[in-house]
Formats: structure tokens, C-alpha cells, sequence
């Protein structure tokens, strides 16, 4: 693990990089859709801090990449690509950037923070007073920490920025904070999704050099030409890292038909999907916002195919999730995925569509 | 969709609304739904771990009685929601026997694990099959993503070991189009975990204005055949 970059060394804990959030009002930009997970959530309160919409930067790609060598655990999941961290593999065409680093204390977070100028944190929910698995249920999650402060008690504090409902940002004791980012986090038969391997003090760093600047439309054709080429291009060659595409699509769903009786199997299917179903639906919004905007009608058929894709998605989620205590449901499995194959073909033929027109800005 | 409150659904109760009853040239058979319940989505503060309505044991907290709605002037009736045992059905593609006869719409109350689509499977007189689209917002803090008007929104959402506030659990109103014109003679519902339904109400054209099948065609229409 490395951190992403050493800018932003010199700020102090209540004044980090810009006045787009303000520790003693209580305004970090927050960004929620209920397809998000807390990946997409947190990286879209990174974007808008500084000053980028969320749907624009992280809607442009699209795309199926499976790891079949990850148990993924953790609702932050999603299979490591490029060398630009999972902020790299989400923004392709953005100069956004991310790295995983580890703590061990207050004084290494304070320290990443200040270097960084506010990070990403790993947590265990159960430790998080505002979380509903507050002393209930341990699972993994992302909150934003953007600063920290010394009470005038002496008493450590960081600011904390969660999103996800009940949604929540403030200054929080920095006890709660680090018991839940140094949590073991158990194996939790309450959530057998996204509990039982560690937290470890995980700290996701960001950097971002995009500038803000309107979307053009010579950029979200290069995003559908990416798309559709990472769709016909993928592979999924015995002894590959990564299944991609098509042809990774593919095979994950042989895979999930031959393993449909084992239930972690099919759970893993839920943890996975998350990340996929997410991109899927900012696609999709994208796709939408960018057709009105840039009178492209073809865009709004790439929307409404990239939201079923989506829906497809929480068919094979949610028939994974339930299927260790759902009788006869796992041999739907195969139909699941070949919902899943066609809506992402459907998706891939209007991308195509799409790109046989012609592209000007307006 | 407009949806009317729980009061004027009450005054909509006391009217017939059965396949018989004329209103305003549409007819209603409300589906008794009791037989088919098997999943318990209502809880009280003594049996906050009997919900099921998703994969994290979520229930909505009891309420004091059945939801009543009229939505386009179509009446929804849930069964009681009081935590004491099964109050919906979760989809695994039970089949529901229709009094036979063209219909338009299903309307029903519902609500998915997640936004949802999947597809209902209409059984027609003839012997054929066709299907179409239902769709559900996610029923866990969601905003109505296809449409649907609310048939219940909490303030809280029970969890198996407390009650959260600052999250809601919504029931939505949603219709599905019946397509074809065949006699209908039943319906199976999807084979999907994740759709929960609380009422259901198919709605057609009342006997004696094409409701068997003759289509009723006037004006310019005429001319076409």
C-alpha cells in the first residue's frame, strides 16, 4: 500500500484544502441515490468538495469487471484494476486518483489527514453512534473525515461525513472514530455480507487535479467508445486476474450457475453487484441529463437500457442474498443471468447506436 | 396516479367494489389475498425480529389498521398490519385465480428490496400466456423511481434490536397493464424475493361496455374497420 500523492501537506485540522465545507457549520457536501453505495457516496462528497458533480465524472463508465480470485467482503467492494486506485478505475477519464494506506493510531490519521487534506475512512459500523448497527451489527462502510480538531478540553475530535441514511455529519469523539476504524469486525451472523474480515485502520486517500468545467460531448463519446470496447474487448482467460466484458459477464454467470448451491457463492454475487449496479444506474443518469442538455435522443435510449441493467443487477443481488433461506429459488439462477447478459448486450447495441450518430456540441 | 387519503378510502369502502359494480364505467374485484400471505413485514417494539421485508430483518411499525386507499378511483385494501403474523405475500410465483373476463390494470400496493422489475404472467382463457412489466421503488429510504404514488410512509424503520429514526420504509401504489384484451383467468407473480405485495386490485371496463371482449370503438375509430 502507498499513499496516492504528498500535496496538501501544511493545512491544519479545522482549515483543509477549500471553503466548500465548513467544520464549525456543518457543511460537507453530501450526495446520496439509493442504488449507492457508500464507495460512489464517499467519492461523490470528494468530487463535490472540489467543485465537480458526481453523475458527470463518476457516469461515464460502464462497465462488468469480476476478480474471481476476491472474497469480497465489504460493502466497498469492487475488483481492482488500473494503477490509479478504485477512484481511477470509477473516473477513467478524469484526473482523479486514489490509494489505500493503513493507520495505526489518532496521531496516523491526524497525520493523513493533514497531508492529504482529508481522507476516506474505513469503519465498523457497529462502533458509530449515528449508524442504526450502533452496538448491534459489525459491517464495514466509508465515511469521509475531512478534519480534525483539539477541543479546548485538549479532547481529540474529527469531523465525519456519512451519506448514507440516516445520514449524518459532525464533529465526533475521536474514540468512536478510531474503535470503529481499528475494529477486528467480527464475523457477524446478522450481516454475513459485509462483516467478518478486518478493518485494520484502512484509509482510502483521494487526489483530484481535475478542474471543474462543462462536460462535452467529444468526452461522453469517448466514454461510450471506451465502454463498448471494454464490452466486446473483455476477456476472462483461465488463470486471468480479472474477468471483463462480455466474455467476463460471460463466464461469472457460468460460474455463479455452476456454484448455485452454495450460498457464500451467491452472497458474493450481492457484495459485487453493488459496485456494478451503481455504475450502471450514474451511467444511466448521466446518459439521460446529457441527451436533454446536448439534444442527442439516442443518449436517452443508452439511459433507460443502462437502467435495465440496474434492474437486472438487484435480481441477481437480491436472489443471491436471500437464497440460503428462499427454497427453489436458486435454480433461477441461470435466468438471472441471462437477464443480466441481455440487458447489458441491449446496453452495449445502444451505445453503438448512439456512436453511429454524429457528435457535435451544442 | 393520485392517490386520496386514508379517509376518503374509507368512504370508497363503503361502496361495492366488486367486478359488478359499475363506477363511472370501470369495475373493480378487489383479490383477497389472504391465502397467499407468507411473509410478515408489520412488527410491534415486542416482536421487533419477526419482520422480513429484507435481508437485514427490516419490518415497518404496526399500524392501527389496514391501509385503505383509492388511488384513480380505484380501491386498495391491505390486510391488517398489527405485527401479529403474515401481512403480505413476498413473490415466488404464486398463482392467483381471476374471475374470467377482460381486464385493464392490476393496481396494488407493493414495495421491492432495492428498485425492482420484474414481470407478471397473465393466464388467459385461451390457453396462452403473456407477460408484462412491474416495477417497485425500494421500500428502504427510497424515492419513487417509476412513478408510484405513496400508499405509506414511516418515520421510522424497525430494525430486529431497535427502532431507527431518521429512515422510512415506504409502500408504494403501482398499477401493471394488463396488454392483451384475452379473458383473463389468472395471474402468477414473479418468482422474485425481493417484491413484496400488500393489495391488489384488477380493474376493467364495467360488464356491457366491452368488458367481454368487444372492443368499443367509436368516432374516426369506426372507419378503420
Amino acid at each position: 500500500m502507498h499513499s496516492a500523492r504528498t500535496t496538501g501537506a501544511g493545512t491544519t485540522g479545522t482549515a483543509p484544502r477549500a471553503a466548500r465545507w465548513n467544520g464549525a457549520a456543518g457543511s460537507y457536501p453530501q450526495w446520496y441515490e439509493d442504488p449507492l453505495s457508500c464507495l460512489q457516496t464517499t467519492l461523490g462528497g470528494v468530487l463535490l468538495e472540489h467543485g465537480l458533480r458526481p453523475v458527470e465524472v463518476l457516469g461515464l463508465s460502464c462497465e462488468f469487471v469480476f476478480a474471481p480470485e476476491d472474497v469480497p467482503r465489504e460493502e466497498f467492494y469492487r475488483p481492482a484494476q488500473g494503477d490509479r486506485g478504485v477512484a481511477g478505475d470509477l473516473c477513467p477519464y478524469h484526473e482523479v486518483e486514489s490509494a489505500w494506506t493503513t493507520g495505526a493510531d489518532a496521531d496516523d490519521l491526524i497525520g493523513l489527514i493533514e497531508q492529504h487534506s482529508g481522507v476516506v475512512v474505513a469503519v465498523d459500523n457497529y462502533h458509530l453512534p449515528f449508524r442504526p448497527a450502533f452496538h448491534d451489527v459489525h459491517a464495514a462502510h466509508l465515511v469521509v473525515v475531512p478534519g480534525w480538531r483539539r477541543t479546548a478540553a485538549g479532547a481529540v475530535e474529527f469531523y465525519v461525513s456519512d451519506a448514507q441514511p440516516p445520514r449524518f455529519q459532525g464533529w465526533l469523539a475521536a474514540e468512536h472514530l478510531l474503535a470503529s476504524w481499528l475494529s477486528g469486525n467480527p464475523s457477524d451472523a446478522q450481516d454475513v455480507f459485509f462483516s467478518s474480515r478486518e478493518i485494520g485502520g484502512r484509509v482510502l486517500t483521494t487526489s483530484v487535479r481535475e478542474q471543474p468545467g462543462e462536460l462535452t460531448a467529444d468526452r461522453v463519446a469517448l466514454a461510450l467508445r471506451g465502454n463498448l470496447d471494454r464490452w466486446t474487448g473483455g476477456t476472462a482467460g483461465t488463470g486471468d486476474r480479472l474477468w471483463t466484458g462480455r466474455a467476463g459477464l460471460g463466464r461469472f454467470v457460468e460460474r455463479l450457475t455452476e456454484h448455485r448451491g452454495d450460498p457464500a457463492e451467491l452472497r458474493s454475487a450481492y457484495t459485487l453487484g453493488w459496485s456494478m449496479q451503481s455504475q450502471a444506474f450514474l451511467h444511466g443518469r448521466l446518459a439521460q441529463e446529457f441527451a436533454h442538455r446536448s439534444k442527442q435522443p439516442l443518449l436517452l435510449e443508452v439511459a433507460a437500457s443502462a437502467d435495465r441493467v440496474v434492474a437486472a443487477w438487484s435480481n441477481v443481488r437480491l436472489l443471491g442474498a436471500h437464497a440460503a433461506e428462499t427454497a427453489g429459488t436458486t435454480e433461477l439462477v441461470p435466468r438471472r443471468g441471462a437477464e443480466l447478459v441481455h440487458a447489458y448486450e441491449q446496453l452495449a447495441a445502444d451505445w453503438q447506436l448512439a456512436l453511429a450518430t454524429e457528435w457535435t456540441d451544442v | 396516479m393520485t392517490a386520496q387519503t386514508a379517509q376518503t378510502a374509507q368512504t370508497a369502502q363503503t361502496a361495492p367494489t366488486d367486478q359488478t359494480a359499475p363506477t363511472d364505467q370501470t369495475a373493480h374485484k378487489v383479490l383477497a389475498l389472504e391465502p397467499f400471505m407468507n411473509n410478515q413485514a408489520a412488527t410491534t417494539l415486542a416482536n421487533l425480529a419477526d419482520g422480513r421485508l429484507n435481508v437485514w430483518r427490516n419490518s415497518l411499525p404496526a399500524q392501527d389498521a389496514p391501509l385503505e386507499l383509492l388511488v384513480d378511483g380505484v380501491p386498495l385494501r391491505t390486510a391488517r398490519l398489527d405485527g401479529t403474523g403474515p401481512d403480505n405475500v413476498r413473490c415466488a410465483g404464486q398463482r392467483i385465480e381471476v374471475p374470467e373476463r377482460r381486464w385493464d390494470w392490476l393496481y396494488l400496493i407493493g414495495c421491492g428490496e432495492r428498485r425492482v422489475r420484474d414481470v407478471l404472467t397473465w393466464h388467459f382463457s385461451d390457453g396462452t400466456v403473456d407477460r408484462d412489466h412491474l416495477a417497485l421503488s425500494d421500500l428502504w429510504e427510497g424515492r419513487s423511481d417509476f412513478g408510484e404514488e405513496l400508499a405509506l410512509r414511516t418515520d421510522v424503520i424497525h430494525y430486529p434490536h431497535h427502532v431507527q429514526e431518521r429512515i422510512g420504509i415506504t409502500l408504494w401504489c403501482q398499477r401493471v397493464p394488463v396488454t392483451s384484451r384475452k379473458p383473463l383467468t389468472a395471474m402468477s407473480l414473479p418468482r422474485n424475493p425481493a417484491v413484496h405485495l400488500f393489495a391488489l386490485t384488477l380493474v376493467g371496463r364495467h360488464l356491457g361496455a366491452g368488458a367481454d371482449g368487444e372492443p368499443l370503438i367509436q368516432g374516426a375509430s369506426r372507419a378503420l374497420s
